[in-house]
């Protein structure tokens, strides 16, 4: 009985993290613009001899 | 304080003013990327490392991949610490022939350990077998001090990339932190340990005659080398009940003075590899002085109280003088071969950092020594914290300290660049308020219960210090004990294993997630209105921040429980 409720403890808590880790995504929002390369200012190019 | 009090803290300074910035920057090469020293004698241990558990080295992990790895190695690795406990009596190198753990005690104890807190509700020498120390418990030493070391990285990491939403590997940092920094550590101190007497051997307890006639039992087991790492990894968890006030753990003056630089080292050199890492080296400083003015703040005030004499100690006749056999003050608790004064700066640093062990009983300092020690917990180990884990403490309140900052001034706070906004912000009230909420909530149910009730030993202020330390020290990984409180019970088992949880768990993921959020963020140039955070104005504001937060959250709690002890005590009430 104390091993189910101490394993049982142990599996709610971490289902609770796995749980507060979604949460925190949520806070954060699932921004994924970084994924789009930014433009880059053209390098100033020598002009053709 | 005397001369030689003195003498032991400038020891200790210029010991890690030479040795911290050093590892920093041995620190930084280990996580920045690239080639980094040792690469000849780590690469091929860790590349096999690697190859056994299918991990890929190159593999980049999103924070919430990050974050998944770090909970699904705590949760497998709890289990099987666990199982160890309570099977330890059907397994091997168990001379002294112990059974496993009760259930609660054995969650109380697996978690303790996970959590890098080491609180220990039994005596290591009459409980735990040796297999269960070596194979158990100093595992655990390792790799929980090296998941602070990755989430602290992680967060570093955070701040210094740009529009990515990856933040490194976990499974790296784990691995690269057990095998290129504490590792080597521990090999070399273990083996210093030894030299001065600290037990190292396969024995079980033996009993012998003492000169008087008597009779003593000797307990053996491998100490040495459990001992580095309870205090270069700051685990605090000694493999006796009387941790390092015992003579085969801390013989004598040298062994006890090379345990505290152990336990500051790691943690004073994360902030030097930090500023290296983001390219700053004054943001490491501005990091490293605001810890080391609150670590040595508490220490010599801790130290100031138990040196000077005791009121309660004088009313009863004691003598309090120094003399040829006491270092004089306050002596009740303390091993007369290493003084109060000694006690003092071990116990500043150990609940400044996130150890835990102890040369000197915390139960017997004085009132407002007790309440130092108690404050230094509840700063949330940033002073200087654990491996990894003082780094991101005392970000996090960088980063509320930057936006208090901007609101002053009316401006978005930046911190290296990036854009501090109300994303950010939550995580680090959620970050501040988690542990505080457990350490108040359990510890008012403890004085309110009857269940509770029963385990405390001392009525009055110093009982409700008692079990407000209990619940600080298991909440913020600290792991020392005031003692005069029975904790080995179902309710202190079970609530001090949640708040352990909670103290460790409900910190990193937050910290994880604003890593996550400012790594895909593109840092803005600095412009008129940037707060300078690598400068003196932002030391003071970061250490006025800390000591404001923690004080205004905890005041009346210390003023109901030390201070009203010392005030009883002082005026004789």
């Amino acid at each position: 009985m104390g091993d189910l409720l101490s394993i049982g403890i142990m599996v709610a808590f971490f289902a609770l993290a796995a749980a507060f880790v979604a949460a925190c995504e949520r806070i954060i929002g699932t921004d994924t613009s970084y994924e789009t390369p930014v433009e880059e200012a053209a390098e100033p190019q020598e002009a053709a001899a | 304080m005397s001369s030689a009090a003195w003498a032991q803290v400038a020891i200790v300074v210029v010991a890690l003013a030479v040795a911290a910035p050093l590892l920093g920057r041995y620190l930084a090469r280990v996580y920045g990327g690239g080639a980094a020293p040792g690469d000849r004698i780590f690469g091929p241990v860790e590349r096999l490392i690697y190859r056994v558990c299918g991990i890929d080295p190159e593999g980049e992990q999103h924070w919430k991949v990050y974050a998944y790895s770090l909970l699904a190695f705590s949760f497998v690795s709890l289990l099987i610490l666990y199982a160890q406990v309570r099977l330890q009596g059907h397994l091997p190198l168990n001379p002294d022939h112990f059974k496993g753990m009760p259930p609660v005690l054995a969650f109380n104890t697996a978690v303790s350990f996970l959590t890098n807190t080491n609180w220990q509700n039994y005596a290591g020498e009459s409980t735990a077998a040796q297999l269960t120390q070596m194979a158990g418990f100093a595992f655990h030493n390792f790799v929980s001090a090296a998941a602070g070391a990755a989430v602290g990285v992680a967060l570093v990491r955070g701040l210094i990339r740009r529009r990515t939403g990856n933040l490194g590997n976990f499974w790296v940092d784990l691995t690269r932190t057990c095998t290129r920094v504490l590792l080597p550590i521990a090999i070399v101190g273990a083996l210093f340990f030894v030299s001065q007497g600290v037990v190292q051997n396969f024995h079980a307890a033996r009993t012998v005659t003492t000169v008087e006639g008597a009779t003593q039992t000797l307990p053996g087991g491998p100490v040495a080398s459990q001992e580095v790492i309870k205090e270069a990894g700051q685990n605090g968890g000694g493999p006796y009940n009387a941790n390092s006030s015992h003579p085969f753990e801390n013989p004598n003056p040298l062994s006890n003075g090379v345990q505290i630089f152990l336990i500051l080292l790691i943690p004073f050199s994360f902030p030097f590899a930090y500023g290296r890492m983001v390219g700053d080296r004054k943001q490491g400083y501005v990091v490293v002085a605001t810890m080391f003015v609150l670590w040595l703040g508490t220490s010599l005030a801790i130290m100031a109280f138990e040196t000077a004499p005791s009121p309660v100690l004088a009313q009863a006749g004691a003598s309090q003088a120094a003399t040829a056999t006491q270092s004089g003050g306050n002596m009740e608790g303390k091993e007369v071969r290493f003084g109060a004064a000694s006690c003092g700066l071990f116990a500043g640093s150990t609940t400044g950092t996130s150890t835990g062990a102890v040369n000197c009983a915390h139960d017997s300092l004085t009132p407002l020594a007790g309440g130092a020690v108690l404050l230094n917990i509840m700063f949330g180990e940033v002073d200087p914290g654990g491996t990894g884990s003082g780094l991101y403490g005392m970000l996090v309140f960088a980063l509320l300290a930057v936006f208090i900052a901007g609101l002053m001034v009316g401006r978005t706070p930046e911190y290296l660049g990036k854009k501090i906004q109300a994303a950010e912000m939550k995580l680090v009230v959620v970050y501040i308020l988690a542990v505080p909420l457990a350490i108040l909530t359990f510890s008012a149910a403890s004085v309110l219960l009857k269940a509770a009730l029963g385990s405390i030993f001392n009525p009055g202020p110093h009982g409700l210090s008692e079990v407000v330390y209990a619940f600080t020290s298991q909440a913020n990984n600290n792991g020392s004990a005031f003692a005069g409180l029975n904790g080995n019970t179902t309710w202190y088992n079970i609530t001090g294993g949640i708040a352990m949880l909670i103290g460790r768990f409900f910190l990193m993921i937050p910290v994880l997630a604003i890593a996550g959020s400012l790594a895909r963020k593109q840092p803005v140039p600095p412009s008129a209105g940037t707060f300078p955070t690598g400068s003196k104005l932002f030391f003071g504001l970061l250490l006025g921040v800390v000591i404001l937060v923690v004080g205004l959250t905890y005041f009346p709690v210390l003023a109901l429980g030390p201070i009203v002890e010392h005030l009883v005590g002082h005026f004789h009430l």
